[in-house]
Order: structure tokens, then sequence, then C-alpha cells
């Protein structure tokens, strides 16, 4: 199916800002030619100019640099993020929902247990428990997703373990994983993809709010919430170090929005 | 409706031991002795072992958890390392600000959301509907915190029409409980759009509407009531996620709620107030979310069957 603009704008505008926003953070150092570390103490807090777009930092670093360099930290945060989320509920819920019986109680009974906790909640006892830093937010964000993959591939396992072609797998002697792995993941691929695309909005939000709270990636990195921790204490004075991060995470976030429900769309008009 | 709420209480006390147990377990699993946290660095052996008896931190961690629950259940969340006050009564400072925010963040959602979504869902594809969506994909894809700080800086710096930050006012609630609403706003409004449409594609409202009943009253009379079963679900659901919302929208606003004092117990690593305060916000979304399945069986004798 072709995907046409006029009829699909959500969805268009959505690759077009995730895409660029990607490709601005891979292609950072040629675009800049610069490093995002580059100090120019004697040059704090200068306003936007053709040589500083953005202006610069309290330490006279060019925000716009940073901003760039900042697009690769929160475009993997959500790719990793979510990896991790979707492959273990998927299968969890897949195993869960074709099994049956007390299995998917259990599980599923876990799943609304961890689903209880309000995700920043969730994410500060596990960084509370595990100490700040990238590695460990993930992990903390990781961990809340998982139950909305699970109950997503629980449901979609019941539905396929009906379906004929299971059934006729289940005569012929399929052994157990085989018949997860083989005939029910991928016809679940496709309402799974939607979920990811539309999680990763949130995620990214996340990610950048617990940084912002300083509990995730730290300063100097060039991550867009550690940035703005720095610079929410010269807001009053200086706006340009908050404003140009918390911009580009709320596009990147927008851009992540529109893809999903953009895609949404598409599998309801089908 | 009698048969299946009492299913619902029952199952709660499970759910509540199950969401204690597991804040109980993490917390347990903290790096570093909390008896030494509490003795400080030079303390000696004896002075760590004895806080330790104290805190029955030498118990087994069966026996810990029963005692920590039975303390719980009489008011009794032990004391803060920081301040070296009783955690019930930090809670009890915080907790009416939060819920100032939140309840003040969620009406205004509501009131913003639910008539925005059906006059959308009214004329599908029209001005109103294209603007309204989106605004409201907007509103959950804003990072709260950078629009709570660009609203401080417009509001209270340049224009000083309300107050930077702090409590006191009512004045001082606006501007965080805007941020708070953001997020709230966009899904209740998507979920009104959708369901609402949902249920105008049905055959009794085109029998309504053959009949001659009028576009008000189809809107509100024949469709609302039977589209707000999921929008009280996701009004429900999201109870929770406005809690953790909280937790950034006080930081960024120093508004003295529970979300502040549970981001500077998790810097000091202030062990008991990190436990405390996850209890109360787990345990309220949990009975938050039986309310609302409450409310949804009242609303829609369908559901009490299954």
């Amino acid at each position: 199916m072709a995907i046409r603009p006029g009829r699909h704008l959500a969805l268009a505008l959505g690759l077009a800002l995730v895409g660029a926003i990607t490709l601005a953070g891979l292609f950072a150092p040629a675009l800049t030619g610069r490093s995002p570390y580059e100090q120019d103490l004697l040059h704090p807090f200068l306003g936007m100019s053709l040589q500083h777009p953005f202006g610069t930092d309290a330490f006279g670093r060019d925000i716009a640099v940073r901003v760039l360099y900042g697009a690769r930290y929160s475009v993997a945060e959500a790719a990793a993020s979510i990896a991790i989320s979707c492959s273990v509920g998927v299968l969890l819920g897949l195993a869960s929902g074709a099994a049956g019986g007390w299995l998917d109680r259990i599980v599923m009974w876990l799943m609304d247990i961890l689903y209880a906790f309000p995700g920043v909640v969730l994410a500060l006892l596990i960084i509370s428990l595990l100490g700040p830093g990238l590695a460990n937010m993930l992990l903390a964000i990781s961990l809340f997703s998982v139950p909305v993959y699970a109950r997503l591939a629980r449901n979609l396992a019941i539905e396929l373990r009906a379906a004929p072609f299971v059934e006729a797998a289940v005569t012929m002697g399929v052994s157990f994983p085989r018949i997860v792995l083989r005939h029910i993941l991928p016809n679940a691929a496709g309402p799974v993809l939607v979920q990811c695309a539309a999680s990763a909005g949130w995620v990214i939000l996340m990610a950048a709010s617990l940084s912002f709270l300083g509990l995730g990636v730290q300063p100097p990195a060039p991550e867009w919430g550690a940035m703005m921790s720095d610079g929410r204490n010269y807001v009053g004075a200086y706006i340009l170090p908050s404003l140009f991060p918390g911009l580009a995470i709320t596009l990147l976030s927008l851009g992540f929005n529109m893809i999903g429900e953009g895609l949404r769309q598409l599998s309801r008009s089908r | 409706m009698t048969g299946y709420a009492l299913r619902k209480l029952l199952a709660l006390p499970v759910m509540l031991l199950a969401v204690s147990a597991m804040i109980f377990v993490c917390v347990r699993l903290l790096p570093g002795d909390p008896a030494r946290m509490i003795a400080g660095p030079e303390a000696s052996a004896e002075a760590v072992a004895r806080i330790h008896h104290q805190l029955g931190l030498d118990q087994p961690v069966g026996r810990q958890y029963v005692a920590f629950l039975s303390k719980a259940a009489s008011g009794d969340l032990g004391t803060s390392i920081a301040t070296r006050r009783p955690v019930a009564q930090e809670l009890a400072e915080h907790a009416p600000y939060t819920l100032a925010l939140g309840l003040a963040a969620y009406a205004l959602a509501v009131l913003i959301a639910l008539p925005g979504g059906v006059l959308a869902a009214a004329a599908p594809g029209g001005a109103w509907d294209r603007l309204f969506s989106g605004v409201s994909i907007l509103c959950v894809s804003i990072a709260s915190f950078w629009f709570g700080l660009m609203a401080m800086e417009l509001f209270a710096v340049r224009l000083r029409w309300l107050p930077l930050m702090g409590a006191g006012s009512p004045a001082h609630l606006i501007l965080p409980a805007v941020t708070l609403a953001l997020a709230p706003i966009g899904l209740i409004a998507r979920m009104t759009r959708a369901s609402m449409l949902e249920v105008l594609a049905q055959d009794y409202i085109r029998t309504a509407r053959a009949k001659g009943v009028g576009r008000v009253a189809v809107l509100l009379r024949h469709a609302l009531r039977n589209a707000l079963t999921p929008i009280v679900t996701i009004v429900g659901l999201n109870l929770g996620a406005v809690i953790g919302g909280a937790v950034v929208t006080e930081t960024v606003f120093s508004w003295p709620g529970l979300g502040q004092l549970l981001v500077s117990a998790v810097r000091d690593r202030d062990y008991p107030v990190v436990q405390g305060v996850a209890l109360v916000a787990v345990v309220s979304v949990v009975l938050l979310n039986l309310t609302a399945e409450l409310a949804i069986a009242a609303l829609n004798p369908r559901i009490r069957a299954a």
C-alpha cells in the first residue's frame, strides 16, 4: 500500500520529523565540525547569531552543536528501551496466551502488579536501587513497558491460537515453542510494531525527564534532558540553554506519536 | 452489581499485599547498609549492630516483611534518615499539595478534553476536529518540564502575571496545574473522540436521528452515555500517569508535594521515605483503578455479567 502524503499526513510528517532528527544526530560531526564538549569560558550565554545559531550555554559551549549530538542519545535510548521491553513482553505474552491455564494466570497477575506502579515511581524505585546512569535508566523505563507488550501479545496469541492454520500445526504435532515462534509470532508482528511506534514518544519523554531530574544521563553529556537540568538554573536570565533542547525533545516525541497515529489509521482503514 | 463489586473488593487485599511485597523487596535490595547510613561513617561496629537490631534488620526477611506490614497498618512507616522525622508525618505534610495539584490538573483536563472531543466527533474531518486532534497529539508529545520552564519564563519572569515557584496562594497552583494537565488532556481527548465516533456509527443512533431527535440530544443523551465506558477506563488508568507526572512537575515548580519528596529521597538514598512514597502512590493507583472499574460497572450493566 503506497503512502500518500495527502491522505496520510500524520504518518508522512512523523516520518519526516523522526528521519530528519535521526540523520542530524548521525551526521552531527560532519554537520558541525565541532565537539559538543568544546568550552569557551570567555563567551557564556551568547545570544543567537550566525556563528552560534542557538547561542551558547554557561560554559560557552555551542547549544546547536550539543542539540544535534543529543539526537544520538534520544533515538538510541528509545530504540534500546523498546527493543528490551518489546522482546521480553512479547515473548512472555505469546507464551502465556498460547499456553493458557495457570502459567497464563500467573504471568498476567505479575503484569497487573507491575502495571499498578506509575511509570515514574517505578523508574525512581529502580534507580534508587541501582543508582543513576544511562543503563539503569533504560532498564527502569523498559521494565514499565513490559506489561503493555505482554497484554497485547497475549490477546493476539489467544486470537491466533484458534486460527485454523495454528490448529493444523498442533494436530500435526509441531512442538509448542515452534508454534509460538513460527506460527503465532509472525502474524502478531504488525500490531506489535504499531505499539512500538506509539510508545516511542512516551519513552523519549520519560528518558528526558529522568535525565532532567539528574537520575539518568549525567552532564556534561549532550543529552537533551541533562542539558535542561543544567539550563533550568538560568531560567529567568538566559532561556536559550533550556529552550532548544526541550524543543528538540518535543519534536522527536511528536514525530513518533504522529507515526503511531498514522499507522493506527492505516491498520484501521484496511 | 453487588456480586461484581464484592468480587472486585475481595481481589483488592491480594493486590495490595503483592505490591507492598514488591516495594519491600526492592527497598531491601538497596545497596549500602541503612544502619550504617543512619549511624554515620565514623560510628563503631557495635553502634551499627545496635541500630541493625533496632530496625529489625537482623531478623529473617519474611519476619521483617510481616513486621513492616503490621507497622504500616498502624500508620508507622519508619523514620526518615535525612530529617529524622516519622515518614508518616512527612507524607501527611506533602500529600495535600499533591492532591490539590492532581485534582486541579485533572479537573482542567476533563473540562477541556471531554467537550472538545465530543465536538470533534460531531463533525469528523471538520476544521475543529483537525485543530483539536493536532492540539491533543501535541499535548501528549510535549516535554512537560520544558513547557513548565517556558511558561515560568513567560508568565512569571517576563509578564509577572503569576508567581515563579513554590506554594502559598491559589495563583501558585495555576502554572503547575496547566503543565500537569497537558498529557491527560491529549489522552482523554483522543479517547473521547474515538469512542464517540464508534458509538455514532451504531444503528440506534441512526434510528434516533430518523425519528427526529435533535442533534444535541443525540450527541449527549444517546452517544455520550454509551461512549463513556472507555473514556472512564482511560481516565481511571491514567490517574497513575498523572501521579507520575506530578513528580516532574513538582520538581520544576518547587511544589512541596509527594513527588518532590520522592525525588529528594531518591537522591539522598533515604530509603524509608522512598518506600513510603512508593507505597502511597501505588496503593492510590490501585484504589483509583478499582473505583474506575466500579464506576464503569455502574454505567454499563454488560460489564457486570462478564
